[in-house]
């Protein structure tokens, strides 16, 4: 249902203006709608929406607009495949295609009993059971939003092999409402040998402050094995659905990767 | 041979200076009504009173040098390259002059030079945004020597979240949870939004909007708006804005700060859950107001400073107000999910209604941050999509005394317009659009509607 990277449409423009306060992540858990969250949540009362990149708008139901995007801005419908959704809007401009930064419609509470906000995020297909992309890499070129990271539950991704420990960090930390960073109750590393099917629970990762969860490597495996990794994220204060992953992959994931025949997301690394 | 070289060289450099006088002749000497101010994204900074002061903003081939120096390089096919040690925390301060062109302010004079001004002082206040793990957060202001007038602007213009007074004496940040001015001349930030109200501060009045909410299995952000959408009165003396803090069965109202009283109380009070939106002020006592109730249709109202509401009858299936003018302006669209006309309207004295422009569009509008109307009210400009090519912008400069039109569908470069501002009641600053692999390069230009240079 998740997908870890977008196309390289990079420097999105901002949905709103002002930058708005992000209530809601990508993949979040939580305790309400989806699970882990689909799309971004951001503060809003009844303004103006923006495109954020080139490309056509196509309303869908009567809330929503399902924004294809050009992503090479050659005015050519076809021969791209990634949608930008707007939920919730109490207003939609005509179908048709807008230049990054026009106005394409108004947020609001519509589609439900909802309150205001603008729920949005970029897509691969254009209906409702979408792979819905992580969208914190189109605004790594700000310093809003923590360039970008508020937009997601799980940020960017290092893996160090220089210092001799082969280490990976990851930043994890939740958006509550009213903005509030929240840190997971737990962080959990699995890992395997590249072509192997099972995981191994690596336990909990080493915080080192600053949201940062570090885990090292060293002494795991022999020098020149590739491995595979992945990191299960758990939010408090739920009684369901409380986990999600990094990265992420699928909607109301199970927590144990061994226990489904669904093939897990993970990144890969070779031990020095 | 040497003398075939130098007949080669003599052919070479005619075509040079013809190519060169093709080229500048198309840039500069006979643009009629054109300057071209190079390709840059020239972005006005607030300064008023006939200064205009632009930066020149990132283009798109900055922000992905941004973003790679930030993190990995984004492949076509969309797959991330991490490389190894990479530097996440670079600020826009150290890349701005290294791997982007430097942040610099000109002045747009009235002979259409611009002018590198000089950065009479930068200096940091506190700021309302936080970034994750910091205490508090910073906002870096940078004051502008503008012929002896103080000018301030952020370091990061292209996210400005300075709101200027029309007198450009003082200036608003704002954010859910309150109201700062920070004057001209100043150097610190005043908190004029009161901390509590009815004796409950911000966080406790967010945990009863968030019960409600929750009570009624309403779903999505319990958002409180301390202050939100902050607008100046055009004699400096006031700002409207919307709360929530006292709607805790959902729905919003507009509020009235008084700069002399440094009071404010509500205008326009909540009845039954509905949210209200400010569009503007029409002049110096009454602003345009417009209201929503969920699953309904947006009405209209003109409120004056007393609280005085009296209902604006806008005609049409999805009447929108697009841009408002002090001078009693009002532009709108009657259907706004077709957008396919243009109307303005001046209100009177008295509330009555005389229609000034009335078009039909062969085409779509499409509407971007900018004020519609010049400063003085005797124009109109704006953007649509004409049908036969929808990718493309027409730009439509209506004189609104004589109803005398110019559409303009490039500039003279033959690039796409993107957007505009107004500089003066003559003049537009209009951004231009070409795409080079894939991505923007917008360049400005200057336009005067009298025709001539000056």
């Amino acid at each position: 249902m998740f997908e870890n990277v977008p196309p390289a449409t990079l420097n999105w423009a901002c949905p709103l203006s002002n930058w708005p306060t992000v209530t809601s992540g990508w993949n979040t858990p939580r305790g309400v709608g989806t699970n882990p969250h689909r799309g971004v949540d951001l503060s809003a009362n009844y303004v103006p929406i923006y495109a954020v990149w080139n490309g056509w708008l196509i309303r869908v139901e009567n809330y929503t607009i399902r924004f294809q995007i050009d992503i090479n801005n050659d005015g050519i419908k076809n021969d791209s495949v990634y949608y930008c959704y707007y939920y919730h809007l109490s207003a939609r401009s005509s179908e048709g295609y807008y230049t990054k930064g026009a106005q394409i419609g108004t947020s609001g509470n519509e589609g439900g009993a909802y309150a205001p906000h603008l729920h949005f995020g970029g897509a691969i297909t254009d209906s409702y059971g979408t792979r819905w992309y992580r969208n914190e890499i189109n605004y790594r070129w700000i310093s809003y939003w923590c360039n970008g990271e508020d937009l997601d539950s799980f940020k960017q991704v290092n893996w160090n092999w220089d210092n001799g420990l082969n280490t990976t960090q990851i930043t994890i930390y939740f958006m509550d409402d009213p903005y509030t960073y929240i840190s997971p109750s737990e962080v959990e590393i699995f890992h395997r040998k590249a072509g192997t099917s099972t995981w191994t629970d690596g336990g909990s990762m080493y915080y080192k402050g600053n949201y940062i969860y570090e885990y090292y490597f060293y002494g795991k495996y022999p020098a020149g094995t590739s491995i595979n990794w992945l990191v299960r994220i758990k939010r408090s204060g739920l009684s369901v659905y409380s986990y999600c992953w990094a990265p992420a992959k699928y909607d109301q994931p199970s927590p144990n990767p061994n226990s489904t025949s669904n093939p897990y997301a993970y990144y890969t690394n070779t031990i020095q | 041979m040497r003398k075939m070289n130098r007949k080669v060289y003599y052919i070479l450099a005619v075509v040079l200076v013809i190519v060169s006088l093709f080229v500048a002749s198309r840039l500069f000497a006979t643009n009629g009504p054109w300057i071209y101010m190079g390709r840059e994204d020239y972005r006005l900074v607030p300064s008023g009173n006939g200064n205009f002061v632009v930066f020149n903003a990132l283009q798109d081939i900055d922000a992905r040098k941004i973003m790679e120096a930030r993190s990995g390089i984004m492949t076509d096919s969309g797959v991330e390259i991490i490389p190894e040690g990479r530097n996440v925390n670079i600020t826009f301060e150290e890349m701005r002059g290294k791997i982007i062109p430097a942040l610099k302010f000109y002045e747009i004079t009235l002979k259409n030079m611009i002018v590198e001004l000089s950065k009479k002082e930068t200096f940091e206040i506190p700021s309302p945004w936080k970034n994750r793990g910091q205490a508090e957060g910073k906002l870096k202001i940078i004051r502008l020597d503008l012929n002896g007038k103080s000018v301030l602007s952020e370091d990061e213009p292209e996210f400005l979240q300075l709101i200027c007074s029309p007198d450009v004496t003082k200036y608003l940040i704002w954010d859910e949870r309150g109201l700062w001015v920070l004057g001209v001349d100043k150097n610190d930030l005043v908190k004029i939004s009161t901390d509590t109200y009815n004796g409950k501060t911000y966080d406790e009045l967010s945990a009863e909007l968030l019960k409600y909410f929750r009570s009624k299995e309403i779903e999505g952000p319990a958002t409180l708006w301390w202050n939100d959408n902050p607008i100046f009165s055009p004699d400096n003396s006031k700002i409207i804005y919307e709360t929530n803090r006292d709607c805790m069965t959902g729905g919003s109202s507009i509020w009235i700060y008084d700069f002399t009283t440094k009071e404010e109380h509500p205008l326009v009070k909540n009845e039954s859950g509905e949210y209200y939106r400010c569009d503007g002020w029409i002049d110096v006592t009454h602003i345009i107001v417009h209201r929503y109730y969920q699953n309904d249709k947006v009405s209209y109202f003109i409120v004056d400073i007393s609280g005085h509401i009296e209902y604006l009858n806008i005609e049409g299936k999805q009447p929108v107000v697009l841009s408002v003018s002090d001078q009693g302006l009002i532009a709108y669209t009657s259907n706004y999910s077709e957008s396919r006309d243009i109307m303005v309207i001046k209100l009177g004295q008295d509330n009555s209604i005389t229609e000034l422009y009335n078009r039909t569009i062969v085409g779509m509008l499409r509407t971007y941050d900018s004020k519609l109307m010049s400063p003085d009210g005797t124009r109109i400009a704006y953007l649509y999509a004409p049908d036969k090519d929808e990718t493309s912008q027409n730009l439509v400069v209506a004189d609104l005394r004589s109803g005398k039109e110019t559409i303009i569908e490039r500039v003279p470069t033959k690039e796409t317009i993107y957007n505009f501002s107004w500089l003066d009641d003559n003049r537009l600053l209009i951004h231009a659009d070409k795409v080079t692999n894939g991505m923007h390069e917008v360049s400005s230009w200057i336009y005067n509607i009298e025709g001539g240079q000056s």
